[in-house]
């Protein structure tokens, strides 16, 4: 992980002129933007908990994979504005002092301008908006990107793996999303089963358009590098964007994986017409499997619950899916591109 | 006899604390864990061992979690994840060997099989979500094994 912030650094420091022949000035006159940024970015990645796996016998961490792919994207959006946060645990000096273990990256017009480490003020992205608020340069066509685990619907979770107390959930994500943007054009969940009704309602009113998983995510994550077509047109529709994403990460997770692979986009100009009826049955769910102590391995197609209303819920959605190889859902030909769990 | 449990107590000794000082990070040592079995089970040439070896390695781990699960100070919450995990667990197992209303997995789909269970492990928050006294629990039985 150091090789990369390290890297970054370095070239930070290069273009910032900060050199043996140089006096030292701030770095954000060394690199004067080329054009008003047309669009913004923000990418929020979580390691603040175990993100190993594996890829043909080779150990990765995912978290580090997401920043590298931020990276590469952030230097090739020369129309565009990115912020990279990578949430990193959370150490205390002596237990007590916070140490600052998080950081950002500012770039804009393919250009490194900022960067910085901070340490979180809650579970949620208070800091990270912050951040965001006081250095962003546009407020237009703003596209948000979350890699992390699954964001729990239940508010009991503990979600921080260095931060002990606070909870962090769909409300608290939804909530936060705001504080970034009033209207985000396209929120994307590289995560595990955060395509159910209970997040997408909560983001009803901040987004235009979602992707996410309502089944498991492999921790290679979805491929975002679609949003660069904003180069071409920063104007043009999110969910065009949206599905972009969508196949691309479906053709590579279908041809490297095992386990089911399903990706929804969620048209939520559509979906918040009905998305309180969907939510409803899977509300009485929740409380079931609480009174019952019972927690579900893995998710399932929501329509199955009793009561669900499955002649809504295709509206404003679209499914890339592909059943599993193995396991008790390889038969399962078909789905809805709801999950409930 | 004495020399014999006196040698007993001393090598479990060394090996638990062998085991404790190389597994600072007990979630990633299990994922460890399960992608050596993965790499064997593709080095092996043999569709019988290669079963055997899954099959040793599926019994192995829910026996573990077995064991963890009986434990005193386990945390309450991780008692119901710890059963989740084995009930998909015994799953596989059964689907391994076409047990259990199961079609066996073919001969020539061990490989991809092996990669499934190491797929659905890591990309599930089962192992992820268990406290560290949990996943050091489940790494310490399974190398001592």
């Amino acid at each position: 992980m150091k090789s990369v912030h390290s890297y970054h650094i370095l070239l930070l420091l290069i273009v910032a002129g900060i050199s043996a022949c140089t006096s030292v000035k701030p770095i954000t006159a060394e690199v004067p933007p080329s054009g008003n940024p047309e669009y913004s970015l923000i990418f929020m990645i979580h390691g603040d908990a175990n993100y190993v796996f594996h890829e043909e016998g080779n150990q990765k961490y995912a978290d580090q994979e997401a920043l590298q792919n931020a990276f590469d994207i952030a230097l090739e959006a020369t129309k565009g504005e990115v912020f990279i946060f990578h949430q990193e645990p959370e150490n205390r000096i002596l237990g007590l002092l916070p140490k600052k273990d998080r950081f950002y990256y500012h770039y804009q017009n393919g250009i490194l301008v900022d960067h910085g480490k901070y340490s979180p003020t809650d579970a949620g992205f208070d800091q990270e908006a912050a951040i965001y608020q006081a250095k962003a340069q546009t407020n237009k066509n703003q596209y948000f990107f979350y890699f992390g685990h699954e964001i729990p619907v239940t508010d009991s979770a503990v979600y921080h793996a260095s931060l002990s107390g606070p909870s962090f959930n769909a409300r608290e994500f939804s909530n936060d999303l705001s504080k970034f943007g009033e209207s985000i054009k396209l929120t994307v969940l590289s995560s595990c089963n955060n395509g159910n009704p209970a997040m997408i309602r909560q983001l009803a009113d901040k987004t235009e358009a979602v992707v996410a998983s309502p089944t498991e995510l492999h921790l290679s994550y979805l491929d975002v590098d679609s949003v660069l077509k904003l180069e071409a047109d920063p104007n043009q529709s999110p969910l065009t964007i949206a599905e972009q994403i969508a196949a691309t990460s479906f053709d590579r997770l279908s041809t490297t994986m095992y386990t089911p692979v399903s990706i929804s986009v969620y048209d939520l100009t559509l979906v918040s017409e009905y998305v309180d009826e969907l939510y409803e049955p899977y509300q009485q769910y929740l409380e079931q499997s609480k009174t019952e102590g019972f927690i579900a391995a893995e998710s399932f197609d929501c329509s199955t619950i009793p009561g669900y209303p499955k002649e809504l819920s295709s509206k404003g959605v679209k499914v890339f899916y592909r059943p599993a190889k193995f396991g008790k859902t390889a038969r399962d030909k078909s789905h809805s591109g709801w999950g409930c769990k | 006899m004495k020399k014999l449990t006196l040698f007993t107590f001393v090598l479990g000794l060394f090996l638990s604390t062998a085991a404790v000082a190389q597994i600072s990070d007990p979630h990633t040592a299990f994922k460890k864990h399960i992608n050596e079995v993965v790499q064997q089970v593709e080095q092996t040439e043999s569709a019988e061992e290669k079963r055997a070896l899954l099959n040793n390695s599926l019994t192995d781990l829910v026996e573990t979690i077995e064991q963890v699960e009986n434990k005193e100070n386990v945390p309450a919450e991780d008692k119901a994840q710890l059963a989740a995990f084995k009930k998909d667990l015994m799953d596989k197992k059964a689907e391994l060997n076409g047990d259990a209303g199961f079609t066996q997995v073919p001969a020539n789909q061990l490989n991809n099989f092996a990669n499934f269970v190491q797929q659905d492990i890591e990309q599930a928050d089962r192992v992820v979500t268990l406290s560290l006294t949990s996943a050091l629990l489940i790494v310490l039985i399974l190398l001592l094994l």
